[in-house]
């Protein structure tokens, strides 16, 4: 008798399990496909969900290379905002092997922050979902929420 | 070129591993094939990384990969000729009953089912610029992470601090193929979770003496919705799966070594139980556990020496990455406050909401369907036993659940609850190879004290 129970206790828990788990798992295994087979798979992927750019990757890194090995670049995200900062990590994670500073802003020390910006020793700035100040003239836009700005416009008008 | 530059990563990694294997297990006659190759990937990984670790200190580029590379084949090498000399046998164990065929073949399937889902997935959060980030950069630095990594602030959120284990088994794929590939890399976490996978076989099989529960528990693993569907699982390269089986194996040879006359276990124990604060910080917490259970054997049985010998590797990995990261100038993190009495008396409250938190985790079916409750009514079986090495298993799966959640007293979030709603559910997901383990036993209660091992 007493096996019986035992036995029939696991089934039903077993039974119950399954059920719950079967739909979602099965979902799991059937989502998506395999490939591409891709060096930069994950931030290719990535890149092209936050920015609409394909092959987002090599193409960021070779922006990257335009600018000088001993300087610094600033990476400028939206305080606020989850997907702003991941594609912040995303930059930063790319512009190996140039030093990186993250600044935060928020609406209210947007201006105070870039106005801290050391000319002297950054190359340019990347804003990520954060729209620069009209006033930088030259800028590069890589898809639809990075923009790259050179050193040269980041000086504020007088 | 790409592929076989990885094929011989993987040789050299288990070819260290399987020296390994073989050097640890000596003094046995017959050795279980299946269990063979599981130990050579957990301990191939574990020596490969830490090799490229010490030897990157010295040198780098080439000459780093040529060092760890005759390092592994010597292990391999001397494995073999232990091997001979000693005349082991390796054996394939063959499934005995029809239900074992059945069993055995459904979950060959299910490992190549999960092997290919989770070169589907694009590397997590985590996966990628907690883990991958610190392989790419090594790569990109002749082998090694440059000090500017350490201390770059802005580069914190990659966790500088935490061990290299991982990252470095995906910087050896990178080595042996000549660039980072963050496609290939995927492989190595669903060969830890067939490796994984198919402990809980063996363990089940060992302590019950019925092959075919092995079978069928570890075929239910992945009916885990967390396994498959949620950041932390096999699919997104995070590192909490590889984490659980470590400690599922060095829990699973510890309760192993009760019943064996053999030191085997125990030496399988001590190697195992090393690497866990290797694969990520948790590992130290898991690792004090275990120590202490290790500790519990021997008032229990005796063998004082030897247990205290099997947890000084580990303490000296500890204390060693502790000493790098200080003179690296890490940047630490701020997740939680020093531990202090001061700061204890004040937060003490938060130990209502962490349950109350804790029991909406561990109750939800769309991460877990019902696996907790299992896991509570196998406890209760084995509660009901009183025998030792239940008892042991019991405190194997509360025992990190009770500590993780008392951590979060000295969360430094802002909001402590975010930092539990966040990062709980991969805690859990690290004790859940072990809660199936008790699941098997409980489903098994009579013949848990006299079952033989029955694979090999």
């Amino acid at each position: 008798m007493r096996f019986y129970l035992h036995a029939g206790l696991w089934f039903v828990l077993f039974a119950v399990f399954l059920a719950i788990s079967i739909p979602p798992v099965v979902r799991a295994v059937l989502e998506n496909k395999i490939g591409p087979i891709n060096p930069n798979h994950s931030t290719d992927a990535y890149l092209d969900g936050l920015t609409h750019v394909r092959n987002g990757s090599e193409l960021f890194s070779r922006l990257i290379e335009s600018t000088p090995r001993q300087k610094s670049i600033v990476i400028v995200v939206d305080a606020q905002s989850s997907p702003s900062k991941f594609l912040g990590m995303i930059v930063a994670y790319l512009a190996w092997p140039r030093d990186v500073q993250t600044m935060a802003v928020t609406p209210a020390t947007f201006s105070r922050e870039l106005a801290s910006i050391k000319q002297d020793s950054v190359s340019a700035a990347i804003f990520c979902t954060v729209k620069p100040p009209v006033w930088m003239k030259t800028k590069t836009d890589f898809g639809t929420n990075i923009a790259f700005v050179p050193i040269e416009s980041l000086k504020p008008p007088p | 070129m790409t592929f076989v530059g990885l094929l011989g990563a993987y040789f050299t990694l288990f070819a260290a591993g399987f020296g390994v294997t073989l050097l640890v297990m000596r003094t046995s006659p017959r050795t279980n094939m299946i269990e063979c190759v599981c130990l050579s990937w957990l301990l191939g990984s574990g020596v490969v990384s830490l090799l490229i670790w010490l030897c990157g200190m010295i040198v780098s580029g080439l000459v780093l990969q040529c060092v760890v590379a005759a390092a592994c084949l010597f292990l391999g090498f001397a494995g073999w000729r232990t091997k001979q000399t000693k005349r082991i046998q390796i054996s394939l164990p063959r499934p005995k009953s029809r239900l074992e065929w059945i069993l055995a073949t459904l979950l060959v399937l299910e490992l190549i089912t999960i092997f290919f889902v989770s070169l589907k997935h694009t590397l997590g959060w985590d996966g990628l610029l907690n883990w991958e980030i610190k392989a790419r950069y090594a790569f990109l630095n002749s082998g090694t992470l440059p000090q500017s990594y350490y201390s770059n602030g802005a580069r914190a959120f990659s966790h500088p601090e935490y061990p290299l284990a991982i990252p470095f088994i995906e910087l050896w794929l990178y080595i042996w193929m000549g660039a980072p590939h963050q496609f290939w890399i995927k492989t190595i976490f669903s060969l830890f979770y067939i490796a994984g996978s198919l402990l809980i076989v063996l363990f089940v099989a060992r302590l019950t003496g019925k092959r075919w529960l092995g079978l069928w528990i570890a075929l239910l693993v992945p009916f885990v919705p967390f396994v498959l569907i949620s950041p932390g699982g096999v699919t997104v390269g995070y590192v909490d799966i590889p984490l659980s089986f470590f400690y599922l194996g060095a829990l699973g040879y510890l309760l192993l070594s009760l019943k064996s006359t053999s030191r085997e276990p125990l030496i399988i124990f001590a190697a195992l139980l090393s690497l866990l604060p290797w694969i990520k910080s948790e590992g130290v917490i898991l690792w004090s556990l275990l120590a202490l259970m290790s500790l519990i054997v021997a008032w229990y049985q005796g063998g004082w020496r030897a247990k205290i010998l099997s947890l000084l590797p580990g303490l000296l990995l500890i204390v060693g990455w502790r000493i790098y990261l200080q003179v690296r100038h890490c940047v630490l993190p701020a997740d939680f406050a020093h531990p202090t009495f001061q700061l204890l008396g004040p937060n003490i409250g938060r130990l209502g909401t962490i349950f109350r938190i804790a029991l909406v985790e561990l109750t939800d079916t769309g991460l877990w369907s019902i696996f907790w409750l299992l896991v509570v009514v196998a406890i209760l079986y084995l509660a009901v036993t009183r025998s030792f090495s239940k008892l042991l298993l019991i405190m194997g799966v509360v025992g990190p659940v009770l500590l993780y959640l008392v951590t979060y007293i000295f969360s430094a979030w802002p909001s402590y609850t975010a930092h539990i709603t966040s990062s709980l559910p991969r805690l859990l997901l690290q004790v859940m190879p072990t809660g199936w383990l008790a699941i098997g036993l409980a489903f098994s209660p009579a013949k848990t004290e006299t079952g033989k091992p029955s694979l090999g």
